[in-house]
């Protein structure tokens, strides 16, 4: 395989690694940022016993994402994290918080509204900042003819990022709805994802217009229009069939796959895109790793994807029951 | 304090932090899949106590290793990008292979093993303590396998300023990554077995859990003495290992800075990196030229034959190699004690030797903490020996106040994650095992 086919593969594999974090953990982090408005018939500890067994796992979907950026296109990865430095640490310290409070409200039942607060506000961060560096990297970077980026507070208060991460909330909200109606097909499921598939709805719009205004350049119109397509039916969908407690999860995961189809549609070729000079863009060919070892990574990753996918589903299937929470820290 | 220190420090503490919880899950996935073989074997209903026990503390480590693991990836693109932009095609092959293969296999099978005891049958039970036991052991190798070769790199060329791997298995299975990861094992077995035998003194002390001590002073203690008489072996393989690929580093550890026929073996003394001695040094004349190569007058090479610039801060890996070294042989003591009460049947009711248990925790952590600064910083002034200095490896444009706020950030989380997960240890450790 050419070396040029070799990144676009390592890219459809970074993008299929991030494309299952948002889809898995989204629910995790939606769960996590609702826990604090669910007081009564401890209806918050019914919501984090169906993520306990499964939160673990759904992360290391955004380790190995990391990691295959790291390895298949090194140049573009240190950049990135270097000159995004606070963000990522900030991201990186929610990420740690989370762990520890939601582990911690397993053991420490006296305060566990705080751990749940907690747990809210850091979910909500990680999303944010998560969904801010995506539409940061869509908009563009200050890259120089070196490379290097001198982020300024300026660049971060554009309006695309933070429309992109306001999207993020509302849309890891409504998943999380969805995956819930899998689990307890109650009342107050059904209000909760009525209610958050409105505001994701309206949130969706306006991102999609500023999306469409700020880069009419983009050069792959088609991958993106049909991205876009397919999130707006797919949501639209999740509506008309809601009746099904099943079918609004799948049109969610669908749109969710939409949103990325549109999002590399919009980034291909290029990794990192230069809002200096386009010349200095950081292409799929400017930071891929050398071809020998680029060659394995790819191969032993495309090995592995059936493997991790084969074990996930099994313990899925495991505990798709969802038990009392008694039974989850026996 | 420069940007380029503050980012040794950061590493170097978010590391050393992030390794006092692997070396506990590699040791208790140990006890764990013991225990369940036997539960398997034997049908006897406090094995299987017993490892559910062990199982719930598990549950605590693992989810606040994973937590302090997830900065370590960043840290390395953050912190060293132009380490990670030239050495990118081995590291962050090695980094992607481990989360690929090692991480989501672990924590796919962490799932059954914390919440899935009665969903699954007791074959799948035991198998699933295996995959855990397999995946962290693998994730320990492949991890070691990337720092090996930062020690002794192999299987790569430099082509247009960046490293090329010319070959997998050179690259990985490198001049020292088997010797180094027998010896971190060997390590992180021997905490799992103070850690476990801490919890049954602290328990036979109290005369509470007497089945549950009795079977874990039987099992760890034996384990605790074999790991402990092998770890002094494995270190002096591991010695000849570092003589021959990083001689500097080993003329530091031993303290010789003037070549010399039949050098002594110091066992204890203060090194003067200024004045190239060290002071009030009490040792084994002629020990290391025996050691090294078995005739006491042979030649061993001084530190100050190295250009200054490759020499290894001598002051702090003296020290570090020679209180590992200490601190192994406490452990071998501790453990040989413990096995001859044992066989004597007078283990229970000797009270003065099960209380130095609770008190020896700390010793194995100390020893592997001390390791790794000896291995790292003796790597030093190389991020990776005789290729790039670590002068060249850190990013350019990161303004030292930027990695100062985000130090102390991590220092105060991890100080309050410490001690949170502290207190909630103790608390599953009064709770104890079912009675059985
Ligand atoms: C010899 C053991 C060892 C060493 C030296 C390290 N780790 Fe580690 N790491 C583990 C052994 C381990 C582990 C036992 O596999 C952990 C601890 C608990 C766990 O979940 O897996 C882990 C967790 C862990 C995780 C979270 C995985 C998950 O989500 O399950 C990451 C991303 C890293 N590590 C990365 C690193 C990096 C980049 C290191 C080097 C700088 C490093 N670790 C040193
Ligand atoms: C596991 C326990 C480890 C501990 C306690 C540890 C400790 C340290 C310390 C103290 C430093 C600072 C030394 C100095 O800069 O003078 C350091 C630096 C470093 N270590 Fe480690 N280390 C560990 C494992 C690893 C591993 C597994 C890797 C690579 C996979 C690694 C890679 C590095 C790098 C890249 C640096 C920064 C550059 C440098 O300072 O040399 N370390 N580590
Ligand atoms: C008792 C005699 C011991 C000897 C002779 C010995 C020898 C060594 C040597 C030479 C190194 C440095 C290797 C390098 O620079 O890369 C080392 C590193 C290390 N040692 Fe020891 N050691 C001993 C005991 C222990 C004990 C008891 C533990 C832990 C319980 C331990 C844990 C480690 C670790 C984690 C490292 C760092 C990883 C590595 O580089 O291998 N050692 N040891």
């Amino acid at each position: 395989m050419p070396p040029a086919s070799l990144q676009t593969v390592a890219f459809v594999l970074i993008g299929f690694f991030f494309f299952m974090y948002a889809v898995l953990d989204g629910f995790d982090l939606g769960i996590g940022i609702l826990l604090p408005f669910y007081k009564k018939e401890n209806k918050a500890e019914r919501l984090l016993s169906i993520i306990t067994p499964f939160w673990d796992g759904n992360e290391v979907w955004l380790v190995m994402g990391v990691g295959l950026f790291f390895a298949s296109f090194p140049l573009a990865y240190s950049i990135l994290v270097s000159s995004l430095y606070l963000p990522f640490m900030v991201v990186i310290a929610a990420f740690i918080v989370r762990a520890a409070s939601i582990e911690f409200s397993y053991h420490d039942k006296k305060n566990i509204r705080m751990w749940f607060a907690l747990i809210s506000i850091v979910s909500a961060a990680i999303t944010f900042l998560g969904l801010f560096t995506l539409g940061l990297i869509l908009q563009g970077l200050p890259i120089t003819r070196e490379g290097d980026i001198f982020i300024s507070i300026r660049d971060f208060c554009r309006p695309f990022p933070l429309i992109f991460g306001a999207f993020g909330i509302s849309y890891v909200v409504w998943h999380s709805t969805t995956y819930m109606l899998t689990k307890f097909d109650e009342p107050w499921v059904r209000k909760a994802e009525k209610r958050f598939w409105t505001i994701m709805l309206a949130i969706s719009a306006i991102t999609m217009i500023f999306w469409a205004l700020t880069l009419t350049n983009s050069s792959r119109h088609i991958g993106t229009t049909l991205g876009a397509a397919l999130f707006i039916v797919s949501i639209v969908g999740a509506r008309l069939f809601s009746a099904n407690p099943k079918l609004p999860h799948l049109c969610s995961v669908l749109s969710i796959s939409g949103f990325f189809i549109a999002f590399a549609a919009t980034l291909f070729p290029n990794i990192l895109v230069s809002s200096l000079r386009a010349e200095w863009t950081i292409t799929l060919f400017k930071a891929s790793a050398p071809e020998s070892s680029l060659r394995l990574i790819v191969i032993l990753i495309a090995c592995m994807v059936p493997i991790i996918l084969g074990y996930t589903y099994f313990i899925y299937r495991t505990f798709r029951t969802v038990d009392s929470s008694k039974e989850m820290h026996s | 304090m420069d940007a380029l220190t503050l980012s040794r420090i950061q590493f170097g503490v978010s590391v050393g932090f992030h390794y006092l919880l692997p070396t506990t899950t590699l040791g208790l996935t140990l006890f764990i899949v013991i225990f369940e073989t036997l539960f398997i074997r034997t049908k006897k209903e406090h094995f299987k106590a017993a490892s559910s026990f062990l199982v719930k503390i598990l549950g605590l480590i693992f989810t606040i290793g994973v937590a302090t693991g997830l900065l370590l990836p960043f840290a390395f693109g953050a912190n060293w990008a132009r380490f990670s932009a030239f050495a990118g095609a081995i590291f962050g092959t090695a980094l992607s292979i481990e989360a690929t293969t090692a991480f989501a296999f672990e924590s796919a099978f962490l799932a059954i093993v914390i919440f899935g005891r009665n969903r699954v049958s007791p074959f799948i039970y035991w198998l699933s303590t295996i995959c855990i036991f397999l995946g962290s052991h693998l994730s320990g190798l492949l991890i070691v396998s990337a720092n090996s070769w930062l020690q002794t790199p192999g299987g790569f060329a430099i082509e247009n300023g960046r490293i090329v791997m010319t070959s997998f298995f050179k690259a990985f299975i490198n001049d020292s990554t088997i010797i180094r990861y027998i010896h971190v094992v060997t390590g992180a077995w021997l905490t799992g077995t103070f850690f476990v035998l801490a919890i049954a003194a602290y328990f036979s002390l109290k005369k509470i859990h007497t089945v549950f001590t009795a079977a874990v002073f039987k099992i760890a203690l034996p384990i605790a003495l074999v790991a402990a008489a092998l770890q002094p072996l494995i270190g002096h393989a591991h010695i000849m290992n570092v003589l021959e690929h990083n001689p500097e580093k080993e003329a530091a550890y031993e303290g010789i800075f003037y070549s010399v026929d039949g050098a002594p073996l110091y066992s204890f003394g203060i090194p003067d990196e200024k004045n190239n001695l060290i002071r009030f040094g009490i040792g084994i004349p002629y020990g290391l030229s025996l050691l090294e190569s078995g005739n006491p007058k042979s030649h061993v090479k001084g530190l100050l034959e190295y250009p200054k610039e490759n020499r290894p801060p001598v002051n702090v890996i003296f020290t570090t190699f020679h209180l590992m070294v200490m601190f192994g042989m406490i452990m071998l003591c501790i453990a040989a004690l413990g096995v001859f009460l044992l066989w004597k049947k007078k283990l229970a009711h000797s009270p003065w030797y099960l209380a130095i248990l609770p008190c020896a925790v700390p010793i194995p952590y100390a020893a592997n903490e001390l390791g790794w600064i000896g291995a790292e910083m003796g790597r030093q002034p190389w991020m990776i020996y005789n290729v790039m200095r670590t002068t060249q490896a850190s990013s350019i444009h990161l303004p030292a106040w930027q990695i100062a706020l985000t130090l102390g950030g991590i220092c105060t989380v991890y100080a309050f994650l410490f001690i949170i997960t502290l207190f909630f240890l103790r608390r599953i450790i009064r709770l104890g095992p079912k009675e059985v």
